[in-house]
């Protein structure tokens, strides 16, 4: 249905900053406003339903909308308003637009959507280039206590650090991946995680929360918990669980989730913990339970449709069509031997939780 | 009237469903245009307050001769407006929960987008109208896709 939106789109020529010289102002920047709305949020259900081809792509030039009020627009205008130098009522959607009209150019977004389209994407400044503009541009001249100024500054800094995680695996695919750069991903979803929390745990920005929800960020979750699963005591990780504790908290605790989304999410961190458990079992400290993990399994139930051994072969299976939401990963190294699952224990640890 | 065509869309209708009666009473209309200039507009940006809000008032005193693409886009106002509220917001303003009066718009919503032709239309408004009803869907709690392989889980 949302692709049914986005032909309507095109067949009003919305993508194509020609049509637009032949409205009035008004009428044209509405229309730019209304193209990339619908690119973001076409983008955000492409990454929800795992599907790599979105409209964020280079194939049309639609310009990014104006960071101007809406009364600076009028119906008899000749000539398109000037721009503020500070932030206007309409600052969050330039500034998302601006950051994704960068991104849809990028080559290490077009690496993991349509590699083909590289051919014709416009050089684009380097990720520290653009965070540098942005500042300048507008964050220096944000107030935290200005609801939409808080979510822009937020969600732009979270977007960000997702586009560092992305162009890490862009430039780390090989298989075999030196603790260095593992933890360097790691930071980076650290990051996204830290932003989300921000955005999630604020009361500022109470009436936005409808927005923050739609970008739940299960890739940082992912993949902190893939690598914790194969590296369990790396140094990093108490800096992981804290982030993920903290977002959780922020997300989950007032909510009463039964979505088929916060059962995966769940299972994923309740297998991390255990492999955490596993590798720590011989250490002289016992690791107490987070709050997070025993909310999860207090939320999902007895975990009897776990199996008591997994199946090797099937996860051996699955590593050929790796399964991210977005992006769709290229296939790190999965070092099977590294965890003896058979000395798991995967029933429900009891007097826990 | 290519009439098979909507039922694309939203599946198939029953007889024609007089939708100036599914609007809220004015009060609410008034109440969820507030909410949607708070909570979303500053978000989304892709209506223009200074020319819409006249259009809506004056719609709103006589909601029987409202052209078919603005009863699109206040039906797709209410549900986008409705999205943002909380369960105790929706209970103390209009005295549901959030979900059934979420239903109930986009039940309108779907109806006044057939109405306009939606499929065939070229006009911004009842496409912003769309554009709300999709939003409004909330399908971050019904995407799985592939999220459900036990491959997902671990790695």
């Amino acid at each position: 249905m949302l692709g049914l939106a986005v032909r309507i789109a095109q067949r009003m020529e919305l993508h194509n900053e020609a049509s637009h010289a032949n409205h009035p102002p008004l009428e044209a920047e509405m229309r730019r406003r209304l193209w990339w709305a619908l690119v973001l949020f076409d983008q955000r259900i492409s990454e929800l339903s795992d599907a790599k081809v979105s409209m964020l792509n280079p194939t049309w030039d639609c310009k990014i909308p104006l960071n101007i009020n809406d009364f600076d627009l009028r119906q008899e205008m000749k000539a398109p308003p000037t721009e503020h130098d500070r932030p206007s009522e309409a600052l969050f959607a330039t500034v998302r637009s601006e950051i994704n009209d960068t991104i849809r150019h990028n080559s290490f977004h077009l690496d993991f959507t349509i590699p083909a389209l590289k051919a014709i994407a416009k050089p684009s400044e380097s990720l520290a280039a653009m965070e540098k503009r942005l500042e300048d541009k507008y964050f220096k001249f944000c107030s935290m206590d200005n609801p939409l100024h808080f979510i822009t500054v937020w969600m732009s800094r979270g977007l960000l650090a997702k586009m560092r995680l992305l162009e890490h695996y862009a430039k780390h695919s090989s298989p075999q991946q030196t603790d260095e750069n593992r933890d360097e991903a790691n930071t980076h979803a650290i990051d996204i995680l830290i932003c989300d929390t921000m955005l999630a745990s604020s009361t500022i920005i109470k009436g936005f929360q409808w927005l923050v929800h739609y970008y739940f960020p299960l890739p940082a979750y992912m993949n902190i918990a893939r690598d914790l699963q194969k590296r369990p005591t790396a140094t990093i990780g108490n800096r992981a669980w804290e982030a993920m504790a903290e977002n959780y908290r922020a997300r989950f605790s007032d909510l009463d989730d039964e979505s088929p989304m916060f059962a995966v999410f769940g299972r994923l961190l309740i297998y991390t913990w255990k492999a955490r458990e596993v590798a720590f079992r011989n250490s002289a400290e016992r690791l107490p339970e987070p709050y997070m993990i025993a909310s999860i399994k207090q939320r999902l139930g007895n975990f009897e449709d776990y199996p008591s051994d997994p199946d090797r072969s099937s996860m051996q299976n699955a590593e050929s069509s790796s399964s991210m939401a977005v992006p769709d990963l290229p296939s790190m190294d999965f070092d099977m031997e590294a965890l003896d699952w058979t000395a798991i224990d995967w029933n429900p640890i009891p007097g826990l939780g | 009237m290519h009439e098979g065509n909507d039922q694309l869309l939203f599946g198939p209708r029953g007889s024609n469903i007089d939708i100036s009666a599914l609007h809220p009473d004015q009060g609410q209309i008034f109440k969820l245009w507030q909410v949607y200039l708070e909570n979303v507009d500053p978000l989304l940006k892709v209506t223009h307050t200074p020319t819409l809000q006249p259009r809506v008032l004056d719609a709103a005193s006589d909601l029987s001769r409202v052209p078919p693409p603005l009863e699109a886009l206040m039906f797709g106002i209410y549900c986008v407006s409705t999205l943002s509220l909380t369960d105790d917001d929706c209970a103390a303003f209009f005295g549901t929960t959030r979900k059934d009066s979420l239903r109930e718009h986009q039940l309108g919503c779907q109806q006044a987008l057939i109405n306009c032709g939606i499929l065939r239309s070229g006009d911004r408004d009842s496409l912003t109208a769309l554009f709300f009803y999709l939003v409004s869907l909330d399908p971050v709690r019904t995407i799985t896709s592939r999220l459900n392989r036990q491959d997902f889980i671990t790695s």
